[in-house]
């Protein structure tokens, strides 16, 4: 009879004969309203776990963190012996409460359960990863033939020449297609030419007697292993895919299947590689958010996932761009993408920042530039990529400037800075270019970094927008509602990632770094001894964490047919990521306190 | 003044030194008690299990608790088998009921006991003290329905107080455990008490 309830971490991972142990040792204390829990000064001699109520942490009149139902306090003043916080009661609370020495044996019985307690960021989170397991192994062995983006099948009658088959599969970029007989149906691959050539066959001979058949089939909702073994059992790469009616409409390719089972991505690519007009880069476009759901469900750590993104997004803008804008246009212009994109750590398409850089004279007549740029922007919406709320689109006539009007505009947001021109700049640092001639941009970011050098205040100036938003800690203040009005939120952009981002900006800039992935940016920071070794790595921890907080919310919402923000709901989190994200949102501070003190923050 | 000559004359006549503790020195703490019987006949009920926890100040000492399975000498009617879920065969691994009431004496000793509902537990409990010791439990008793109403009352005077279990639970803010286990129930009552006793009605 388990009165305590060990489905909560850290008590998960305690043994039955360790759970009976503790609970053997645990008493209940009641604390009325605003009753003093622990302080300074007092030995702390018990943990406690909230059975029902709210404690806060409070250091002087700075609220640290809240403590609900299930969560365990104070884990760290528990080793130590002692805390520098005052914990009170904000609403009547009942707790269960551990002795120190019966916690303390088991952390040294139980190295998981002693993790949780002397581990810093980083190995919680591991904790964490182990715990949303081996979904992937599981999408792969339930995927089914009509999950994967199809082929729809060329169809050629049987009278058709060799010649017919040869032009309709180079024209539609393909290496097989299907062939008619009256109800029947063969099929006629590009390996078929092999033999052709070596026979000497004439290129007017019709398919009919060149095909195989019939051509072996599969069902939309069969399994793809199932696909997988019919193909190597008939040593075969490819299968027609029929549909109720039995009917053959799609080709299922093996290097298709083997993709999948590789990398979902690939495919995506190849359709985006293959699309030829707006319709089908549409439909590539929404596979996007799609894959996004399944990599994250499977796991997939958020910086890999979001170069991977960052890839496909900058394939589809290039083709994109490709489609719209005319061929001389294309060859004198280079195609940015700015901020969160331009740093690859866009996950759900949240907006759209870009710009174009156009050649010096580059002649190209006025009117085509805006037709084309504004049909980019229009397309971008159609995909999904809400228009960018600040305005920052190639469309707008300051973000499609040749490069001498992009230099003049570097130069005044250097000399003359206001809070706008460094949010502006802040943005054109990130960029990255997708289409067109990249020597542009390079020659822009050259004139930028001589306008910089050693002008120390000014990069001051520049940093000084990770104070624009609360202590981060201080967010939690929302989580107090006692229960009474709507859901509490945290925005997480302001809170956290901003600062992040934009610190790791600043003192990239500084450093000269040339990279513009945050997690590449931390990296070399650290490597420059700009950062510490550890501060580097908890800030790389912190910031993944949150945005995949912001990404499972952000699919969440998008799977109620919501759109995905950064706001999070702080009921959804379970208590485990209720202690991460106040873990994640100390590392911010830790790293906010560094930056004042790097740059002066303090004496503006 | 009374209390304590009914205590002197008990004490009297208690026929058996092993339930002497019920008549120690009160050290201020307090024991939250419950039972689960075979029927709801105080006169006829079998004892089936005992639950009891001492409360000290604001802190229930559960690490230091009291669970006892009692061994029925009749087997348990079917109908209460499925309220409290004791099966014959889980009461075969039980104490003798003689056995039982000394290990309570020992554990409750004088303290005043604490019980939502406490009459008819205490009734059955003395339907098998009164022939080993020839007393009944000498304990200050606090009722927690009645130290309920009292509370509401005072609120909401001439109003209609709902008594039961789960509505105390909801109006003082104390969470519910699985019921129908003796030392579940006794923590449940030990909660409330303390909820109580902040209001100012303990």
């Amino acid at each position: 009879m388990t009165r305590f309830d060990f489905s909560q971490p850290p008590f998960d991972c305690l043994t039955p004969g360790e759970r009976q142990q503790l609970e053997a040792a645990a008493d209940i204390v009641f604390f009325a309203e605003d009753a003093e829990v622990m302080a300074p000064g007092q030995p702390v001699d018990t943990l406690y776990i909230v059975i029902k109520g709210i404690v806060r942490e409070m250091n002087g009149d700075e609220l640290i963190a809240v403590f609900r139902e299930r969560d365990t306090f104070d884990s760290r003043a528990l080793i130590a012996g002692e805390t520098r916080h005052r914990f009170f009661v904000h609403e009547q609370t009942l707790a269960f409460a551990l002795p120190r020495a019966a916690v303390l044996a088991l952390t040294e019985q139980n190295t998981r359960f002693g993790a949780f307690f002397y581990a810093g960021v980083a190995s919680k989170l591991d904790a964490m990863s182990q715990q949303s397991g081996n979904r992937e192994t599981q999408t792969l062995l339930t995927a089914r033939v009509g999950d994967l983006s199809l082929r729809a099948a060329l169809r050629l009658d049987a009278h058709a020449t060799v010649l017919d088959a040869a032009c309709a599969m180079k024209r539609h970029k393909v290496k097989s297609l299907l062939v008619s007989r009256g109800g029947e149906t063969g099929i006629f691959t590009v390996s078929d030419f092999r033999d052709i050539i070596i026979n000497g066959t004439d290129t007017a001979m019709p398919l009919a007697g060149l095909a195989h058949w019939p051509v072996i089939a599969c069902r939309r909702d069969d399994y793809l292993f199932d696909a997988l073994l019919t193909m190597t059992r008939h040593n075969i790469q490819r299968l027609a895919v029929v549909d109720d009616d039995g009917a053959a409409v799609d080709i299922l390719e093996q290097v298709d299947l083997l993709a999948y089972f590789s990398n979902h991505s690939h495919l995506i690519a190849q359709r985006l590689e293959r699309a030829e007009n707006l319709d089908e880069l549409e439909a590539a476009a929404a596979q996007i958010t799609r894959l996004v759901q399944i990599l994250a469900g499977s796991g997939l750590a958020v910086s890999p996932l979001g170069r991977l993104l960052q890839a496909l997004n900058a394939r589809l803008f290039e083709r994109t761009w490709r489609l719209l804008a005319p061929p001389a246009l294309y060859g004198a212009s280079c195609l940015l993408v700015m901020g969160s994109e331009g740093r690859g750590e866009q996950l759900l398409k949240t907006d759209q920042d870009n710009a174009l850089i156009l050649r010096d004279g580059n002649g190209i007549d006025a009117s085509a530039v805006v037709t084309a740029t504004s049909a980019f922007s229009d397309a971008l919406t159609r995909f999904g990529y809400p228009p960018c709320p600040g305005g920052v689109m190639l469309y707008r006539p300051e973000w499609r400037l040749e490069v001498g009007a992009w230099r003049e505009r570097i130069r005044r947001w250097v000399y003359a800075p206001d809070g706008e021109a460094m949010m502006q700049l802040a943005i054109f640092v990130d960029a990255q270019p997708v289409a067109g001639d990249a020597s542009l941009l390079a020659e822009c970011r050259r004139y930028l970094e001589t306008c910089m050098r050693d002008d120390s205040a000014w990069f001051s100036r520049f940093a000084r927008a990770v104070e624009q938003f609360d202590t981060p800690l201080g967010l939690f203040a929302q989580l107090l509602t006692r229960e009474q009005d709507g859901r509490a939120t945290i925005d997480l952009k302001k809170g956290g990632i901003f600062a992040i981002v934009h610190g790791a900006r600043a003192l990239a800039l500084e450093t000269g770094l040339a990279e513009s992935n945050t997690f590449d940016r931390l990296q070399g920071l650290v490597r420059q001894g700009v950062l510490e070794a550890e501060l580097g790595a908890d800030l790389a921890e912190a910031l993944a964490f949150m945005l995949k907080l912001r990404l499972t919310q952000g699919l969440a919402a998008i799977e109620r047919g919501k759109p995905s923000g950064n706001l999070i709901v702080a009921s959804e989190l379970s208590s485990l990521e209720r202690d991460l994200l106040k873990e994640a949102l100390a590392v911010v501070k830790r790293f906010r306190a560094l930056l004042r003190h790097h740059f002066h923050l303090a004496s503006f | 003044m009374f209390a304590a000559l009914l205590r002197a004359r008990r004490r009297a006549r208690l026929c058996d030194t092993r339930f002497l503790p019920l008549f120690d020195e009160d050290d201020g703490d307090l024991v939250s008690l419950d039972c689960e019987t075979s029927s709801l006949n105080p006169r006829t009920a079998e004892l089936l299990s005992i639950g009891a926890v001492k409360i000290r100040g604001n802190r229930i000492l559960a690490h230091d608790s009291l669970a006892l399975l009692v061994k029925p000498q009749h087997a348990p009617e079917g109908s209460n088998i499925a309220i409290h879920g004791l099966r014959p065969r889980d009461l075969a691994t039980g104490v003798a009921p003689e056995e039982a009431m000394t290990r309570l004496a020992a554990f409750i000793g004088a303290r005043p006991l604490v019980g939502y509902y406490l009459e008819f537990d205490i009734a059955v409990l003395n339907h098998y003290l009164r022939p080993l010791a020839g007393i009944a439990l000498p304990n200050r008793q606090i009722e927690l329905s009645a130290r309920y109403y009292d509370y509401r009352i005072r609120q909401y005077p001439d109003s209609s107080i709902d008594l039961s279990l789960s509505t105390l639970q909801t109006e003082l803010g104390v969470p519910a455990l699985p019921r129908h286990d003796a030392l579940n129930d006794a923590l449940s009552a030990a909660m409330l008490y303390l909820a109580l006793r902040q209001r100012g009605f303990g």
